[in-house]
């Protein structure tokens, strides 16, 4: 429980500052909505004027963008793309943290098991994604009932907060697994940041080229498509395993080289 | 019983040697110092007994457990100071000795604000705008709260000035007449002759030598002084030096033969005594160098 307190106070300001922003963005988007609504027929025609492949590049298609709940849709992707980065981060900070700044010297003293850290650490991880599925969907709600109250869908909104769940959950365990490759920060920060964006530009290829559409499982920015959220109000089983397991996956192999490895300090 | 015991212990990282196949043991109530020059294997050998590292092969005990599979059991009735000591940023002091104290049981107010009086530590400071010497109190104060029985230090005065050295010593040997054993490193000699009982000389990754410190200044070095014409050889003298025809040597080997020797020359002036452990050291070093 010491443990566990200290890693909620030692990621608490990392954590509400990410989330301000991404709230932030919310907001400033969402505010731009009245225009978008008022001008749906000039901007339908401007978007008539991209060809198809840019239209899918942006997921600017099968939306209709006079009504809010499908704009929130279209801005969705830009903050789920955030919220993975943030708990990318946050994931691969968690055990390297201790080992770059040398702290890992005084808490590898006290009476703690590697296991136990390596657990302790990735359940504040987890508290914190369930703050953010509170504070964010909130938010989200008060935001959106201010610009477009009529349009509202809870439903649809809470299917929303879970997929950005379950994508921070999944980027949570691949990045604390990638900080026992890496250990130095910069460099992790790096790769890890890398690793998202990696994912999101695969995620916009597999978009284009159907031909790959068997690597829509590869990255989570297939798995939770605002459109298909929007219209089948419904996020497919699959694409709730599979983060999940990657999440586990991770923990679960991090747990086991934390526990063979030499501790840097 | 023996507090640390370890067979044949051995590190490599990678192709450079940390340790080779050390044998180390500590009684209990024992003060031991483990004495080497940089880059000889003592850090090393503190990360294994605390398992921050594992051996490449070997094992290590401390209070009879396993050191890797027990390792949180033992923990707790351990203190351990860092050769380097860093903090959570934004921490006061009073907030990480607070924390420290969570993780043992118990009430350990009244003898944390003991250390900090007797290190002259001002707790109300953060810890990232303290001094190196300062932070180095912390790291003590935050290793003995919980009066553990066993106490680990890698170059625990490194930093700090005399007065508090000598505090800092002070506090070491009060633990040890309640039972509390200790094992440090450190290079600077006349540390280890101030608190130890015994001491373990290590070089290159192996333990060349332990004795108690009795032996190691009284039973085999002299040191002597001479002053008489001329040259002066003899089997056993180390360290030779000449000024002023002045003979300065350390010697290990029969009195008698000493006295002699010095018999047959005419001598004007004589000093022998128990020789400061860095001379012994020195020849140690040599020893092993060539």
């Amino acid at each position: 429980m010491t443990l566990f307190l200290r890693e909620m106070k030692g990621n608490f300001k990392s954590f509400v500052i990410w989330t301000l922003c991404i709230i932030v963005m919310l907001g400033v988007f969402l505010a731009m909505f009245p225009s978008f609504a008022a001008q749906g027929e000039s901007l339908d025609e401007l978007l008539s004027g991209f060809s198809e492949d840019m239209l899918k590049i942006f997921s600017f298609d099968n939306l209709d963008f006079t009504v809010g709940i499908d704009y929130y849709a279209y801005i969705f992707q830009y903050i789920l793309l955030a919220a993975m980065i943030q708990f990318m981060i946050m994931g691969a900070g968690l055990i390297s943290r201790e080992e770059d700044g040398g702290t890992i010297n005084f808490l590898y003293a006290k009476p703690l098991s590697r296991s136990s850290i390596v657990t302790t650490k990735f359940l504040a991880g987890f508290t914190y994604i369930a703050v953010f599925f509170v504070v964010f969907t909130g938010s989200a709600c008060a935001v959106l009932a201010a610009v477009d109250a009529t349009a509202i869908n809870f439903g649809v909104m809470l299917l929303f907060s879970c997929a950005l769940s379950l994508g921070q959950l999944m980027m949570m365990g691949i990045g604390m697994l990638i900080s026992m490759f890496v250990t130095r920060t910069r460099t992790l920060m790096s790769v890890s940041i890398g690793v998202v964006l990696l994912l999101y530009i695969l995620s916009m290829v597999i978009n284009l080229n159907e031909d790959l559409s068997a690597l829509k499982y590869v990255t989570p920015f297939q798995y939770f498509d605002s459109r298909s959220i929007l219209h089948t109000e419904s996020i497919e089983w699959v694409y709730v395993i599979l983060p999940t397991g990657a999440a586990l996956a991770g923990y679960a192999l991090s747990l086991v080289i934390y526990n063979r490895r030499d501790l840097k300090c | 019983m023996k507090v640390i015991s370890a067979e044949k212990l051995t590190k490599n990282y990678g192709k450079n040697r940390g340790i080779t196949g050390l044998d180390l043991s500590v009684d209990e109530g024992e003060v031991y110092g483990f004495i080497g020059p940089n880059g000889a294997g003592k850090s090393t050998t503190i990360k294994l007994l605390l398992d921050f590292i594992r051996p490449t092969s070997g094992s290590c005990r401390i209070f009879g457990e396993n050191c890797i599979t027990a390792s949180a059991d033992i923990k707790k009735d351990i203190g351990y100071i860092p050769a380097e000591v860093s903090y959570y940023d934004g921490m006061k002091v009073l907030d990480l000795l607070v924390y420290s104290s969570r993780y043992y049981p118990g009430n350990h107010q009244t003898y944390t604000r003991k250390l900090c009086e007797a290190l002259d530590l001002d707790t109300t400071r953060k810890i990232s705008e303290l001094s190196t010497g300062n932070k180095k109190k912390v790291a003590i104060v935050q290793a003995m709260l919980h009066k553990p029985k066993l106490l680990i230090m890698d170059e625990p005065t490194a930093g700090l000035d005399p007065l508090i050295q000598y505090e800092f010593y002070g506090l070491v040997k009060e633990a040890n007449k309640q039972g509390v054993t200790v094992f440090f490193s450190s290079h600077i000699l006349s540390e280890v002759q101030r608190v130890c009982s015994r001491i373990g000389i290590i070089r290159k990754g192996r333990l060349i030598s332990t004795q108690s410190i009795e032996e190691l200044t009284q039973a085999q070095y002299k040191r002597v002084k001479v002053t008489l014409d001329g040259e002066f050889n003899l089997p056993g003298a180390e360290n030779i030096k000449r000024r002023n025809g002045t003979i300065e040597f350390l010697y290990k080997g029969s009195a008698d033969a000493l006295l002699k020797a010095l018999a047959a020359r005419h001598v004007s002036g004589i000093l022998i005594e128990d020789p400061p452990l860095e001379d012994i050291f020195m020849t140690y070093y040599r020893e092993g160098g060539k």
